[in-house]
């Protein structure tokens, strides 16, 4: 926690060895945030460039309540939302529509596959299903919270969001299925 | 297995998440934050540009004053000389106006001012108002008639200069004033001239506060057009005066509409004609040149549409002007208006070069209230114009009064009109944006429509501004 304290001293202080430290440090992390809510991998630096640069222009409001991690986590989202609210590519697809509720899955399938298989396959979820699956799941936010975030009801992300978990289900069934096979065949 | 069970997997998986990110990444970070940096530096001295141009005018106009007084000491020492020619060919100078002499000589006696040639100050405007101050120490001011008039310092022969006594005590006759010394027979201007130790500068400012974490995506709107509320935060400096006319932010204020150095009383009543060197003490006030003043503020703005918007706020404000001034006086009796919070006497200053000789900085503090209306040309025009009213109060003044009969300066706050209505107009051009924050900087014009002082004893005196200011817009949440 000193450490931290020091290293944000610095970067206050505006030395590039501590910024370039704190850059090093949590940037990693940081992408695999981007990744997960952009379809591309340039599209995610491109986010990890914008975050970090709102994160060093408002370092100074960071109060030390929590980690920095969190903290700059999400900068990385709200940035990331931003991003695709602002690009075209993911504009005409991130129409948060409302559509009959579906029926919330109770499904709870063990998942197998590593963390990497499974961003791939958060990002082959359809741009609004992605976003909210992201804000909910993995983020921990509620959907009041991304009803305020996204400017859509918050029905509508219930309502998505039950799409997208299931839609993820059944492709992580297949992926289980097809490993299941895999194995076998290997015996 | 509980229902968040998946949610949970997922969380875990996700934290295992991690990429290299490319080695471009960082420099391009790098690189806009050294921008930033550069950019805020920038903003800094856009920030301290009104007060380089406010010293730069204050400077310049104080160079013209000095010329000007430079000029005018030349002419006191010519004058003077011209004077006690005059002095001695009046004595030496048979007349057959018998009566105008012995007014003359009264007057001589009475105010004890050996030149006679200066015995009056004539004025050739018109209409010509004269200040005539009663033995009860109110100010009257008598109109004296049209008629045209030459000053007493002209190079007049005897019978002129006679006549002129006559026509004086004539007019003093008039007013119904009675036995006055000759020293309270004054113009207006010119006595009040002194006392007009306006607010003669002025200036503004602003700072930046903290932009909002996040922008929320709408950076791609003209920023004034998104947002329906802003602070604005202002910086203004310039120059400021007190008169009818706009002259006195260029000038010095007695200088303006005063022939120099016209009439002088010795030091101690000591003869304008004693010896060389002796110290004259002018019995015409100083001139009074513009002061640096400034003021700062904050305000908020609302558009009524996109191009049209209204703000009102609280600002304070600094004026100051400066003058010469002699040694301060220990005890002297009540100075003429009687004034309960007279304080601070200090006598004239000395005509000759003099170590007694001081400068003094009048300083004005006022807080105000500016209501403007703002009218953008054209929705991405960065050229707008204004136009508003401000109320203001006099927090605090040490400004000197000047007091003809005794010449010398008091402290008497009472002849300000504390509340001050001032109409102000003005141009602004934005010289940078970021997002929703931006930059505006232009010059101001403002007019006070109410008198500074008490009308009933100096007349119409309104405030004048004439400057630069600096505001920063910023979005209120």
């Amino acid at each position: 926690m000193t450490d931290t304290y020091q290293l944000i001293k610095d970067c206050l202080k505006g030395k590039a060895a501590a910024q370039s430290t704190l850059y090093e440090q949590f940037a990693p992390v940081m992408l695999g945030i981007c990744y997960r809510y952009t379809k591309s991998r340039a599209d995610a630096e491109d986010v990890l460039q914008e975050g970090f640069v709102k994160v060093f222009r408002y370092l100074h409001q960071f109060e030390g309540r929590g980690e920095l991690g969190g903290w700059i986590r999400r900068i990385m989202v709200t940035t990331a939302i931003n991003y695709l609210k602002r690009n075209a590519q993911y504009q005409s697809e991130l129409s948060y529509t409302d559509m009959a509720l579906h029926p919330v899955s109770t499904d709870n399938p063990e998942i197998t596959v590593d963390a990497k298989e499974l961003a791939e396959l958060i990002r082959q979820l359809p741009p609004g299903y992605q976003t909210i699956f992201n804000l909910h799941a993995v983020e921990g936010y509620t959907h009041v919270d991304i009803g305020k975030m996204l400017g859509i009801n918050e029905g509508t992300s219930r309502s998505q969001y039950a799409r997208a978990r299931a839609l993820l289900i059944s492709w992580l069934d297949k992926q289980s299925l097809t490993q299941k096979k895999t194995s076998y065949a290997n015996k | 297995m509980p229902t968040n069970d998946f949610e949970k997997q997922v969380q875990q998986k996700m934290e295992e998440l991690k990429f290299v990110p490319s080695e471009a990444v960082w420099p391009a970070v790098e690189k806009q934050i050294r921008q930033r940096k550069e950019r805020r530096r920038l903003l800094l001295w856009w920030w301290l540009l009104p007060f380089l141009a406010g010293g730069s005018i204050y400077y310049y106009a104080n160079r013209d004053a000095n010329k000007t007084n430079k000029a005018n000491a030349d002419n006191v020492a010519k004058v003077h000389d011209a004077a006690i020619k005059n002095a001695n060919t009046i004595n030496n100078a048979p007349t057959t106006h018998a009566t105008g002499e012995a007014n003359a000589q009264k007057l001589n006696a009475d105010s004890a001012v050996s030149d006679k040639s200066m015995a009056i100050r004539l004025y050739n405007r018109s209409p010509l108002y004269t200040r005539i101050y009663n033995n009860k120490g109110a100010a009257q001011i008598v109109r004296a008639g049209n008629r045209t008039t030459t000053d007493a310092t002209d190079n007049n022969d005897a019978q002129n200069g006679v006549a002129k006594k006559q026509l004086a005590v004539k007019d003093k006759n008039k007013a119904g004033v009675g036995e006055e010394t000759l020293m309270d027979i004054f113009d207006a201007d010119a006595a009040l001239r002194p006392a007009v130790v306006g607010p003669l500068g002025k200036m503004i400012f602003t700072a930046s506060p903290a932009a909002p974490p996040f922008d929320k995506g709408a950076s791609k709107k003209p920023a004034r057009a998104k947002k329906k509320m802003e602070w604005v935060v202002s910086a203004n400096t310039g120059i400021s005066g007190i008169s009818s006319g706009f002259s006195p932010l260029v000038k010095s204020t007695a200088a303006l509409d005063a022939a120099p150095a016209n009439a002088f009383q010795s030091n101690n009543g000591v003869s304008a004609g004693a010896a060389a060197g002796q110290n004259y003490i002018a019995t015409r006030p100083s001139d009074i040149k513009p002061g640096f003043s400034f003021g700062a503020g904050l305000s908020l703005r609302r558009y009524i549409n996109p191009t049209f918007s209204l703000e009102a706020g609280l600002l304070y404000s600094y004026y100051s002007s400066s003058m010469t001034i002699g040694k301060k006086v220990d005890s002297v009796a009540a100075v003429r208006r009687g004034a309960s919070s007279v304080s601070g006497y200090y006598s004239n200053y000395s005509v000759l070069p003099s170590a007694n000789n001081t400068r003094y900085q009048n300083r004005y503090h006022y807080i105000e209230i500016p209501i403007r209306v703002e009218k953008q040309l054209g929705l991405q025009s960065p050229l707008s114009v204004q136009g508003g009213i401000t109320i203001g109060q006099l927090l605090g003044s040490n400004a000197l009064q000047y007091d003809i009969s005794k010449n010398i300066y008091y402290k008497d706050n009472s002849v300000f009109n504390k509340t001050q209505l001032t109409l102000s107009a003005g141009m602004d051009i934005r010289l940078w944006r970021y997002k929703t924050i931006s930059l505006e900087i232009g010059p101001r014009l403002q007019y006070g429509l109410t008198n500074f002082f008490d009308k009933n004893v100096y007349g119409n005196r309104h405030l004048l501004f004439a400057g630069l200011e600096t505001r920063i817009f910023f979005p209120k949440k």
